[in-house]
């Protein structure tokens, strides 16, 4: 019999030696009793499986149904070390849809003709299902990676410009009246203000902030839109705009007392690591930090 | 939490949640069908859920699943029995005495006020400790002692009264 003191006690209670035995019944005969079952705990799991893949195919607005893409159940098992998250959603009527990711998220899609694009964090792409076939036209806020399968153009319309390719992979960024896109295979068109280059691998076309003109840069492909794994390497930008892409990634605020607007910023950090990034961006620029919550103060 | 964290979870509750619900409403389909949806909210709200408090949160969700539900006028239960097969050798009249005594016992344990049943099984057929069953129902071990006195005591009155 298991042991077990209060059972003792009641067992060793004065009462008449029938009683006794009745009650030393009872007690062996709850401790061999089963509750009983109508299914097995594995028939159990596999129900809740299927629930769980029913709900997630209800929830994911799946961007082409014909493409076998990862289920939910899968990224929630990867040991993927980027978040993956993000939301579809309908908005003016079910054929346009929406891919979007908070702070700190990025997210990854293949669209229904076999493309993939990965959006950075507090971004948003859309486009129109129905008539993708014809015209593959995405529209950006933000910053995304594309790699486009070859087929018919593929335009890509941001706030300051568009980008418009046949099968490459590019990089656009669009924020806060900046574009930089960055080719890193086959060509890339950009047209942006009325100006209009084509830039071919390895090299960027960003809108100059004094002439509003296009202007063509070859760049490092280690070291950049590295967003998507979680790297951001930064050569001479303005810590402002760093700052932003720190508030991005880490979710946070950032408040700043001191002026910044002359300062620039040469370096790298990832976004494993809080404390780390602070640190890799704000020391070597002088300035100390102190995390409160989700609001960073720097001096 | 991952699906391999979540399996690992349902592996450890989902018999102890289940036995939990029949415990409280003797109705076994019942039962299975919301540890489902136990698991299933669980499975919803994994980003939110700390791996710690798991098991509260669990028997916090039963417990309010089941309360959503209709009550039920009259609660039934009925057990197996583990080793069964050490009984074969038993007369046929012994046996029978043996079932009569089940029945009788499952029918007291069914008359038995819910809160003290609950508990009373969860000690007895799931084998947790008073400090388990405190810890998984949110409540003090001595809230714990208090009930399952209250459910042997229960026990020993009717047997006073030969069940």
């Amino acid at each position: 019999m298991k042991k077990n003191d209060l059972i003792d006690d009641w067992l060793t209670q004065e009462v008449s030696p029938e009683d006794r035995l009745e009650m030393e019944r009872i007690i062996s005969l709850t401790e061999n009793l089963e509750a009983p079952a109508l299914t097995t705990k594995e028939a159990a799991w596999d129900g809740l499986m299927s629930r769980i893949s029913e709900e997630a195919d209800d929830n994911e607005h799946i961007l082409n149904p014909t493409v076998k893409r990862r289920s939910w159940i899968m990224w929630a098992a990867s040991a993927a070390a980027v978040l993956v998250a993000g939301y579809f959603t309908f908005f003016n009527g079910p054929d346009l849809m929406t891919l979007s990711t908070d702070a700190g998220e990025t997210l990854s899609e293949v669209l229904p003709d076999q493309s993939k694009v990965t959006v950075n964090a507090a971004s948003s792409i859309s486009f129109n299902k129905d008539t993708w076939d014809e015209t593959r036209a995405i529209s950006l806020k933000g910053e995304a990676f594309f790699e486009v399968t070859e087929g018919a153009t593929f335009t890509v319309s941001s706030d300051n410009g568009q980008v418009t390719v046949l099968g490459t992979s590019f990089n656009v960024f669009d924020r806060n009246n900046q574009l930089h896109v960055q080719c890193f295979t086959g060509k890339v068109k950009v047209t942006a203000q009325g100006d209009e280059v084509i830039i071919t691998k390895n090299q960027s076309a960003t809108i100059d902030g004094k002439t509003g003109r296009l202007v063509v840069e070859e760049f490092n492909p280690q070291k950049t839109a590295t967003w998507r794994i979680g790297e951001f390497y930064f050569d001479a930008v303005k810590l402002s705009e760093v700052i932003e892409e720190l508030e991005r990634q880490f979710g946070i605020e950032i408040q700043v007392s001191a002026d910044i607007s002359n300062r620039f910023y040469n370096g790298f950090f990832s976004n494993e690591s809080l404390t780390e990034a602070l640190q890799l961006v704000f020391v070597p620029m002088g300035f100390t930090t102190s995390v409160n919550g989700s609001v960073v103060t720097v001096e | 939490m991952t699906l391999g964290e979540f399996k690992e979870i349902f592996d450890q509750y989902y018999t102890p949640i289940k036995n939990f619900l029949y415990y409280k409403s003797g109705d076994v389909a019942m039962a299975e069908d919301l540890t489902q949806d136990v698991f299933m909210k669980v499975w919803d709200k994994r980003e939110e859920i700390n791996q710690e408090t798991v098991k509260s949160y669990l028997y916090t969700i039963a417990n309010n699943m089941l309360l959503n539900k209709l009550r039920h006028n009259k609660v039934v239960m009925s057990f197996a029995e583990k080793n069964k097969n050490q009984k074969n050798a038993q007369s046929p009249e012994y046996a029978l005495e043996e079932k009569e005594f089940k029945e009788r016992l499952e029918s007291t344990i069914s008359a038995m006020p819910e809160k003290q049943r609950e508990v009373f099984l969860m000690n007895r057929i799931d084998e947790l400790t008073y400090k388990e069953i405190a810890e998984r129902l949110g409540l003090s071990v001595k809230a714990v002692e208090k009930r399952m006195h209250g459910a042997l005591g229960y026990l020993k009155e009717k047997i006073k009264h030969k069940i």
